[in-house]
């Protein structure tokens, strides 16, 4: 828990950091994509003293993270709402594709390592190979745009964007699942192709296991053990690329709304996002810990909490 | 010690799946969210959609948070402001200046309600100037800091006392913030509650991804056509147009709205089912000067001039020389002076610099040891107004290497651009003009004066004229002081205007009757109908 706290502030201060020293953090710049045509100085002046952009970088932070102890997120200067509440509005839907494409992903990725492990003869291993990598390779924004072309604009199948129900939903999953799908494809086939190499399988098949329950039984446990870390960390990725997704496809979420605040130079927005995000990838990895102690029992032993 | 493991780890397991689980709901119920999808032929013939980039937010018409558009569609201005600047009645009738030029008497429009039902007349109208008038905060409005005091001698007649004479303050009237009307019993006390004002439309409902607005049946002007306005919120241009040719949208366009590119406009024009509209441009993009530097020297700034290339600009920004600048302002700006036309000369410029002792040295130039190299500042996510200036700078930068003038190019985001415009970071750089309704008086005043943040060019002498063009009444007067600006600007090369961008919008075949607006704050949809 004391380590978690630790990185939060770790990450939280050096990403803030990071944004005060880019140029075009100065009140003057924010009061102007602000007000259009016409900044005025007590409108500059305001901005500077709401942001603490006098104090130091650590003094800034300080009034931050004090506040933020007490659920005080603070103001955005873009639209003048409580941080708290565009987040509280937003992240709901950013969970709802994060974890929706990545459970598409894992069912995916899984079958199509099972396949490409268990299957000896014919191009289909070869083929999946070949998907795998065109599928970790592929730019996310130019495959959604891609599909909006294909799904809704020739073929009107699918709304181009918005989050408008469940026809809606297809494409951002799609191509949020698409690149954690080929990796753990990979990995599974790969780790699967190694444990149906182990003795104990043999010996389940000398013992007359057919070949189906020998793949579930023995060999697909200890696979996905080693696969576990591998598919944490693309859920870690699911996240980050929701900001292109959400962008391209409209969708409302966090990650579309944490690009806007960095360009706008919402500074109490930013903080809180990157919290945001810094608990889901502390949450993703410590679940993934977790999963794997139930799966491996060796592990359960040595657990250090 | 195995048991208090076992039963950590069962509680950390319980943890863990508790909160997944959790996640997993919100999520859930999240993802059934949202506004259905109208599909090309569910919003019916009476419902516009319009794609927009901004969502329509807090529609306080004193702070800056909310859209332009739906402010515009749901409140009025006393003065509208008309094709080419022509100022016509709008919640004013008709106006009178006084000899001396400090009073200024406005007939109200009769008959006129909020939405609310509250009366429109000179109480309501001084409620609303009073909280912007003298405020500091709308100090950027001339009008602001020039009223002095208002009067209300009847109900229909109200009076504004200035503290100068001040003939830009009617044409200001005409913006969309922060000088509309809202009605003072949804805003009692000045406190801000309800976008409820006297526009055509009334506003219904918005989240951030849509807005919702019905004709006002009992609007003093034309009634629209349409019954139902429905903006979405999509942020991205090129799913604006993906949304417009699969049918999910009817309209986008507009610097501000929903700006399409010129790449994206060319899509429009090959597409049957979509119509594409080119408003005359109301903004000049210009290459600027750093004043302090290698173009401190004219001879350096007239080189530059002579080595851009105008027209071939225009050709790959537009596929046209439609649009070439020829002077600081476009045509459709008032008092907007003579056109200029720009010579491409090289070889002059190539003489202009070996006359003024910048002596060539291979290809670079250089002078009392000083090699002529100039930092080109360009911006990677631009705004409205400012063009995606990349290609541009890479051609600047080829044509006046020829000349022997070293371009360095360096790219920043929008935030960043203006901060080292303002810190003077940069030899050369691209700025645009305000556009309608502000110019010519705000974008003199914002750019070309000693006090300005990233000024295009200030000399003291400059400030005199400004200022005299500002004051400046008679429609003669007036275009002979801002030509003795223009003249001034011509005479020491002071920047290079380089296109007139065109003003793009896009809509269904079957949308009739949209009209491109005098300016891109106004989005103007009472003659539409579909189908």
């Amino acid at each position: 828990m004391l380590t978690a706290v630790a990185v939060l502030l770790v990450v939280t201060f050096a990403t803030f950091a990071l944004v005060r020293a880019t140029p075009g953090n100065t009140a003057s710049s924010i009061a102007v994509r602000q007000a259009g045509p016409g900044a005025t100085q007590e409108q500059v002046d305001r901005i500077r003293e709401e942001l603490k952009l006098d104090d130091s970088v650590v003094a800034q932070y300080g009034v931050w993270l004090s506040r933020a102890v007490s659920g005080d997120l603070g103001r955005s200067e873009k639209t003048g709402r409580p941080v708290a509440e565009e987040i509280a509005e937003k992240l709901p839907r950013t969970l709802f594709l994060a974890l929706g494409s990545t459970l598409i992903a894992v069912v995916v990725g899984f079958a199509a390592g099972i396949v490409s492990a268990a299957v000896r003869r014919g191009p289909l291993p070869g083929v999946l190979r070949l998907l795998a990598l065109v599928g970790a390779s592929v730019p996310a924004f130019w495959m959604a745009f891609l599909l909006i072309v294909v799904f809704s604009e020739r073929l009107g199948l699918l709304p181009t964007s918005g989050q408008a129900g469940p026809a809606s939903w297809v494409m951002p999953w799609v191509v949020l699942a698409v690149p954690a799908a080929a990796t753990i494809s990979r990995v599974v086939a790969v780790a699967l192709a190694e444990a149906l190499r182990q003795p104990y399988v043999t010996a389940a098949r000398a013992r007359g296991a057919s070949v189906r329950s020998t793949i579930w039984r023995d060999a697909l446990p200890n696979a996905a053990a080693a696969t576990l870390n591998v598919t944490a960390l693309q859920v870690g990725m699911v996240l980050t690329g929701t900001v292109v997704v959400e962008t391209v496809f409209a969708w409302p979420g966090l990650g579309a709304w944490f690009v806007a605040s960095v360009e706008f130079r919402d500074n109490w927005a930013i903080l809180a996002g990157v919290l945001v995000f810094a608990v889901g990838f502390i949450l993703i990895t410590r679940t993934a810990d977790v999963v794997q102690t139930v799966g491996d029992p060796r592990l359960r032993e040595e657990r250090i909490r | 010690m195995r048991a208090a493991r076992a039963r950590s780890v069962r509680r950390t397991r319980g943890w863990a799946a508790g909160s997944v689980l959790l996640l997993a709901l919100s999520a859930a119920l999240a993802g059934c969210g949202g506004e259905s999808s109208g599909g090309s032929g569910d919003a019916g013939r009476d419902t516009i959609r319009v794609a927009v980039a901004e969502p329509v937010g807090d529609l306080n018409p004193w702070d800056f948070l909310g859209q332009f558009h739906a402010m515009d569609l749901v409140y009025d201005p006393l003065v509208a402001y008309g094709e080419g600047g022509e100022l016509e009645p709008a919640l004013a009738e008709s106006w009178e200046v006084s000899e001396d030029g400090r009073m200024v008497t406005f007939a109200l429009r009769q008959g006129v309600t909020f939405h609310d039902g509250t009366a429109f007349d000179a109480e309501a109208a001084k409620f609303n100037i009073e909280q912007w008038a003298g405020q500091e905060k709308f100090s950027f409005l001339g009008a602001a800091t020039v009223i002095s005091s208002i009067e209300t001698p009847d109900e229909h007649t109200l009076v504004l006392k200035l503290s100068e004479a001040y003939p830009p303050l009617i044409q200001e009237l005409t913006i969309v913030r922060p000088v509309r009307f809202v009605s003072p019993t949804s805003a009692e006390g000045g406190n801000y509650t309800e976008p409820v004002g006297t526009g055509p439309w009334v506003y219904e409902s918005s989240t951030d991804t849509t807005g919702a607005f019905a004709r006002n049946e009992d609007y003093w002007g034309e009634k629209p056509s349409l019954e139902h306005v429905e903006m979405k919120v999509i942020p991205d241009s090129q799913t604006r147009l993906s949304a417009l040719r699969s049918g999910e949208v009817d309209l986008i366009g507009g610097g501000y709205l929903a700006p399409i590119n010129a790449v994206e406009a060319q899509t429009v024009e090959g597409d049957s089912s979509l119509e594409l509209l080119t408003g005359d441009a109301d903004t000049t993009m210009s290459l600027i000067f750093n004043p302090r530097g290698p173009l401190a020297d004219p001879a350096v700034r007239e080189a530059v001039s002579l080595a851009t290339d105008v027209e071939s600009i225009n050709n790959v920004l537009y596929g046209g020389t439609d649009n070439v600048a020829r002077g600081y302002f476009p045509p459709t700006v008032p008092h907007s002076g003579t056109p200029v036309e720009r010579a491409f000369d090289p070889d002059a410029a190539a003489q202009v610099l070996d006359d003024a002792g910048w002596a060539l040295d291979g290809k670079a130039r250089s002078k009392d040891g000083k090699p002529l190299e100039l930092e080109l500042l360009l911006v990677s996510d631009p705004v409205h107004g400012m063009m995606d200036s990349r290609t541009v700078g890479q051609a600047l930068q080829d044509a006046f290497a020829k000349v022997g003038i070293g371009v360095e190019l360096r790219v920043v985001d929008g935030a960043a651009y203006f901060d080292e415009e303002a810190a003077g970071n940069f030899d050369l750089a691209f700025s645009t003009t305000y556009g309608a309704p502000y110019d010519p008086t705000n974008t003199v005043l914002s750019f070309l004066t000693s006090d300005a943040e990233t000024p295009t060019w200030t000399t003291p002498e400059l400030d005199g004229l400004v200022e005299a063009a500002v004051a400046a009444r008679e429609p003669a007067d007036l275009d002979a002081a801002y030509q003795a600006i223009y003249d001034y600007l011509e005479e020491a090369s002071a920047f290079v205007p380089i296109t007139n961008p065109p003003r793009y919008y896009a809509v269904r075949s079957e949308v009739d009757g949209f009209e491109i607006p005098p300016h891109e704050y106004h989005l103007d949809l009472t003659g539409v109908t579909i189908g």
